[in-house]
Parts: structure tokens; C-alpha cells; sequence
């Protein structure tokens, strides 16, 4: 289904042939390439979009936040960092890509940029997430399973987002920041448990009942969630409080 | 006190009955319960999913004999929702498949459906052409360059005009397919702005796109050759890296295509050109000398720049590009099946100026900052009602209820 989003194919080939570029050219060639996209303004990017976000209370963490003047952001290292975030981003929320994030590796060309644009998209998502009522509700609510998929997939994406960070950056985190992300990471792990408890209490509920109940898509479904978060349990990286 | 609070309570509860009876929808008399159900059960979630098949599916079967009251009173219930009118939704979901070319999938529309449809491709055939014929690049002479990268602009107007020409001629097609047979319409039952519509020669609008998109095609084969000289001119003097992988790319695609298209104008004994700068007896040796000269001389920046100029339009299409369903965030279903419409996207027409999503006052550019924040929402998955029985059988009907999450912040 992942090949229904636009930005899927796209952003893949875009890597792919960008990735290669970079391993084959000179220094010179590299730079000269990096003028060519300054130069167009279709290829700015835009970061500290967690600015919009709703802050449900004063957040005092400085993650993601740029101390520049101005959010944009120009050259061939941030064309690739955003489309290395979009891409993972999709495979994270779609496949069962063990590694969606791959890419975005400590030495890269692109690592700085790509590490800034997956943590301003963490914080957003997990800032929008903790001001949204409808969020809360589905949690608490009986039944609603598609809204329940739907953020249970939301949280997956961020969490996936949000563990590359903490990996992948951790040397450059004051201990502070460290601090604020395994704050985000509890909050984002206990909103996935609960939501993952209604998924299994609506199964456990479908297997009881005296009826044939053969929507497999959904079931389907919900068994990919679950073994998906099996898998994080056994690997470590989620735990059941 | 207690029989005082029963009274209370009775006296609520026939206030609100009072109240429902009141306002109970007898506003809907010309709209049956079965055409509200299907509204709101079919064509309603279909039009927020964004799924451009099944709105135009259940749409069509909606209005199929709807008397004029009836319309109406759905264009009301539509407005009411948010959603465009019913003529509207039609035109644009047929339309919308058509420039996909889906055109063989869709069902030969209904009396009513067939006006509006034929009205709505005759008004987008005469808009293109008008609009095509008065473009900067269709005068004389050619507009002027001074640097090689002064074509890049100047060739992807080129290809937006002819991308636009291209599907309008599919919709001219798919108009000449519907009245090519007498219609089985009553002309009397019609009105005189319904007649014309009838009476519109779509054969000739087509053949006005189509000497349009000829002439277009000289053009580009004309600043394409401009361009493979001037690359070539480089190359050969100058040491400048960042020129040089403009001309490298030059040589590569004005190369390839310009040798393709001669040699199948060749093969398919197309007529000749009737622009004078291509009438030259050794046009053809003239480009052959200048793609074996040019690649010789980039070496291996025809390589590179190849993967930078397609990586980078690969790029822009992530960025920029919007599909048919899913309010642009998601491309049609047959992507699953189909590389075409995999690789169909709307694009715009004139290249962007990316704005910071949190200085602007409501409209950014692209609208979609970033499409993980949304993509999330696109919940596929079917569930079912957790007290209801479900049978193996396709046959089996159930209204699906799917809940469509909008909201991000």
C-alpha cells in the first residue's frame, strides 16, 4: 500500500540516484552541485515546523530548534536529509522495513541535517499528539477501532523516528536534551501499550463471540501491529510498564 | 419530591419529542431514504476518502433519475457537508480519471451525467487551445537565451504545455467515443444550452489541439538543437564544473532525444518539418557530429549529471507533485497494478517558491510541509462492527462507516 503515497517512489528514486552521485563526484563536482541547488529556490527547505505545533504547557527543551535567524535551509544536503525523513518515515508507517531509517548514519555527508529534520519531526508529531483531544478519546473509548489503527500507526511512526535520533545522535545530546527525548520516548511507549491493549481486548472480544467474524483485512491488520510491537519488545526497544 | 422530579422529567421528555416532531425531516421531501442513505453512506465517504472510483461510482448511480427538485435538494444536502455540487463532483471525477487514462474503466454515463460531462471537456478543450495558442513560445522568433541554464525554464514550459495538450486530446477522445453513436436523448426534452452542447464538434477541436501540439513539437526540436550547439561550445572551453554539467546533460537527453525523434519521423514517414531552421538537407549528420563530439568531450559528467538532474526531478515530484485521491496526498488505486499510473502525478505548472509553513497566514507553499505529518491518517483498513456477523460471500452488503481523521494539530 506504501506505493499509494506520493513521495514513495519519488523520494526512493531521488535518494538512489542523489546517494550515488555523492560517492562518485570530486570534492569540486560536490561543491559545484551544491551551487546549482542554492541557486534555485524550489529546493529550499524549511525546518522548525514543530514551532507551529500546540505546546499543551511551557516546554522548555531545546531540541530541534535551530539557533539561525531564519528557517531555511539551502543545498544538496538537505534536499536528501528531508527526502531521507520522508521516505523512512513512509516505510516505517507502512511495511515492516526492519530499518526505515538507513540511511542516516554518523559521518554521512547529510547527517547533521538529516538528524535536525527527523527530531523537528518527532517533536512535532509528539507535541500534536499530546494536545489532541481525539487522540484521548479514541484511547479511552470502547470500540472505534479505525481511529485506533490509525494513531497506533501515528505513534509507530514517531517512535521509530524518535529512536533513530536518540541512536544515532546520542554523542551530540547534552544531558538535558537526552533526558526530554527518553521523556518523549516513555510518553509515546505508554500511549502505543494502551492503544495496542484495546487492539488485543477487541480480539480477544471477536474470538469469544459466537460468530463467524471473517474480516480478515482487519485482523490481518491487527496481527501485523501486534507482531511488529512483539518484535520491539523482544529486540529491547519497547517494554511493557 | 420524587413524583416532582418524574414530572420534571416527563415533561423534558415531551418537550423533546414535541421538539423532534417538530423538526423531523419532512425538508427532505424529494429526496427517498434509500438516496440519503446512499449519500451519506457511499458518496459522502468516498468524496473525504478521496477516492476518485467509487465517488464517481456511487455518484452516477445516485443521479441516474433524479427529477431536477431531487438535484437540487442533493446539491443542498452536499453544501451542507462541505462537499461541491453534484454536477461538479461528476465532471471532476470523471475528468480526473480520464487525464489518468482510466477512460476504458469508467461506465458509459447516464443522460444526466452525459450533459454536464460533455459540457465540461468541450469548456477545457477550448480553454487549452486558447491558452496554448497564446503562449510566449508558440511566436516568433523563439524567446531569447544567454546562458545554457536560461533553456532549463524555457523547456519545462515546454513540457507543462504539452503535458496539458496531451490529456486534454485524451478527453477529446473520450468525448468523440461518447457521441460518435446517436445518443439516445430526446432533443426535445433538451434546451437550446444543452443542444449546443450536443451539437459541439469535438472531431475538430481535437484536430485544433492536435495542429498544436505539432507545431509545438518543431519548436522544441528547434531550441533543443540551439541548445546541444551551445553545450557542445562549452565543453570544448570552458573548465567551469558547474557549466559543464549543465552541457554534459544537454549532450545526454537533447542527444537521445533528438536523434530518437528524427529517426522515428524517419521510420513512420511523418511530413516534413515546416520550420525553416530544421528544413536543412544535413540536419541529422549536423546532430550526430554534435552528440559524438559532446559526449566524448563531458566523459564521465554524463553520468553524473544524469543522476543529479533525475535524482533532483525525482525530488520535485515528492515534493511538489499531488495525486488524484486522498486530497493529493495518495495516488489512484490502480498504482498498485499499473507503473503509469504509479508514476501520474499532478505537478505545477510553474515552478515553486517553497514559503516557511510558520510565517504564513494560512497558505503555505508547498501546502503539504511534510507529508508524514498527514499520511498517517490514510487508515485503509476495514473494520467491522464488533456485534455483527460478517459472510465469506462478495455478495454480502454492508454499509461501511469509516472515520476519516482531519485533524493534525
Amino acid at each position: 500500500m506504501a506505493i499509494r503515497i506520493v513521495g514513495y517512489l519519488e523520494y526512493g528514486k531521488a535518494l538512489e540516484q542523489l546517494d550515488r552521485l555523492v560517492s562518485l563526484c570530486t570534492r569540486e563536482e560536490l561543491a559545484a552541485v551544491d551551487d546549482i541547488i542554492r541557486d534555485r529556490d524550489e529546493y529550499a527547505v524549511f525546518t522548525n515546523i514543530s514551532q507551529r505545533a500546540p505546546h499543551k504547557q511551557v516546554t522548555t527543551d531545546t531540541l530541534a530548534q535551530s539557533d539561525k535567524p531564519d528557517n531555511e535551509r539551502r543545498g544538496l544536503s538537505w534536499v536528501t536529509a528531508l527526502a531521507c525523513v520522508e521516505f523512512g518515515a513512509m516505510l516505517s508507517g507502512f511495511t515492516n522495513h526492519p530499518n526505515p531509517f538507513i540511511s542516516i548514519r554518523p559521518g554521512g555527508y547529510d547527517f547533521g541535517e538529516c538528524l535536525e529534520i527527523l527530531l523537528d519531526g518527532t517533536r512535532t508529531h509528539y507535541l500534536a499528539m499530546q494536545a489532541d483531544p481525539t487522540l484521548k478519546r479514541v484511547v479511552r473509548s470502547a470500540g472505534r477501532m479505525k481511529p485506533t489503527l490509525a494513531y497506533s500507526r501515528r505513534v509507530s511512526v514517531a517512535r521509530k523516528m524518535l529512536q533513530t535520533a536518540m541512536e544515532r545522535g546520542a554523542p551530540l545530546y547534552s544531558p538535558g536534551e537526552a533526558k526530554h527525548l527518553k521523556d518523549w520516548q516513555k510518553d509515546l511507549d505508554d500511549v502505543q501499550i494502551a492503544l495496542l491493549a484495546k487492539i488485543q481486548s477487541y480480539l480477544a472480544e471477536q474470538r469469544a463471540q459466537d460468530v463467524r467474524t471473517v474480516d480478515s483485512k482487519f485482523v490481518q491488520a491487527c496481527g501485523l501491529q501486534l507482531s511488529a510491537e512483539r518484535r520491539e519488545l523482544r529486540a529491547g526497544t519497547a517494554e511493557v510498564t | 419530591m420524587l413524583y416532582r422530579i418524574f414530572s420534571t422529567q416527563t415533561l423534558a421528555l415531551f418537550v423533546t419529542l414535541g421538539i423532534g416532531v417538530f423538526l423531523s425531516p419532512s425538508a427532505h421531501a424529494a429526496l427517498g431514504n434509500r438516496q440519503l442513505q446512499t449519500l451519506h453512506g457511499q458518496v459522502l465517504p468516498a468524496y473525504y476518502r478521496g477516492n476518485t472510483f467509487d465517488l464517481l461510482k456511487s455518484m452516477s448511480s445516485l443521479t441516474k433519475r433524479m427529477s431536477t427538485d431531487q438535484l437540487a435538494e442533493l446539491d443542498d444536502e452536499l453544501s451542507a457537508k462541505g462537499a461541491p455540487s453534484a454536477a461538479e463532483i461528476l465532471v471532476n471525477a470523471r475528468m480526473t480519471l480520464l487525464r489518468q487514462n482510466l477512460g476504458r474503466s469508467l461506465s458509459k454515463p447516464n443522460r444526466n451525467e452525459m450533459l454536464i460531462t460533455l459540457d465540461g471537456i468541450r469548456r477545457e478543450l477550448e480553454s487549452v487551445a486558447t491558452a496554448a495558442e497564446q503562449h510566449a513560445f508558440m511566436s516568433d522568433p523563439l524567446p531569447a537565451r544567454t546562458t545554457l541554464e536560461d533553456y532549463e525554464p524555457l523547456l519545462w514550459d515546454v513540457h507543462v504545455l504539452d503535458q496539458r495538450l496531451q490529456t486534454t486530446s485524451v478527453l477529446a477522445d473520450y468525448a468523440l467515443s461518447l457521441t460518435d453513436r446517436p445518443l439516445k436523448i430526446s432533443t426535445r426534452s433538451l434546451d437550446d444550452e444543452q443542444r449546443e452542447i450536443l451539437d459541439t464538434d469535438f472531431g475538430a477541436l481535437k484536430a485544433r489541439i492536435d495542429e498544436i501540439r505539432r507545431d509545438l513539437a518543431e519548436r522544441e526540436i528547434e531550441l533543443r538543437i540551439q541548445r546541444l550547439a551551445a553545450s557542445v561550445s562549452i565543453l570544448r572551453n570552458s573548465d567551469n564544473i558547474r557549466n559543464r554539467f549543465f552541457a554534459s546533460r544537454a549532450v545526454d537527453i537533447d542527444g537521445a532525444l533528438l536523434i530518437n525523434e528524427l529517426e522515428r519521423r524517419e521510420k513512420n514517414g511523418a511530413p516534413g518539418f515546416r520550420r525553416a531552421a530544421l528544413k536543412e538537407e544535413d540536419l541529422v549528420e549536423e546532430i550526430d557530429r554534435f552528440v559524438v563530439d559532446g559526449r566524448e568531450l563531458a566523459g564521465d559528467m554524463i553520468t553524473k549529471s544524469r543522476l543529479l538532474f533525475e535524482g533532483l526531478h525525482w525530488w520535485l515530484r515528492g515534493r511538489y507533485g499531488s495525486g488524484p485521491d486522498g486530497f493529493g496526498l495518495l495516488k489512484s488505486p490502480q498504482a498498485l497494478t499499473s507503473a503509469e499510473a504509479r508514476f501520474a502525478l499532478y505537478m505545477p505548472t510553474e515552478m515553486p517558491k517553497p514559503t516557511d509553513s510558520c510565517d504564513s497566514q494560512g497558505y503555505s507553499v508547498p501546502e503539504i510541509d511534510r507529508r508524514h505529518h498527514y499520511i498517517w491518517a490514510w487508515e485503509y483498513r476495514q473494520v467491522g462492527s464488533a456485534n455483527r456477523s460478517f459472510s465469506n460471500s462478495e455478495s454480502s452488503s454492508r454499509i461501511s462507516q469509516e472515520t476519516t481523521l482531519s485533524r493534525f494539530y
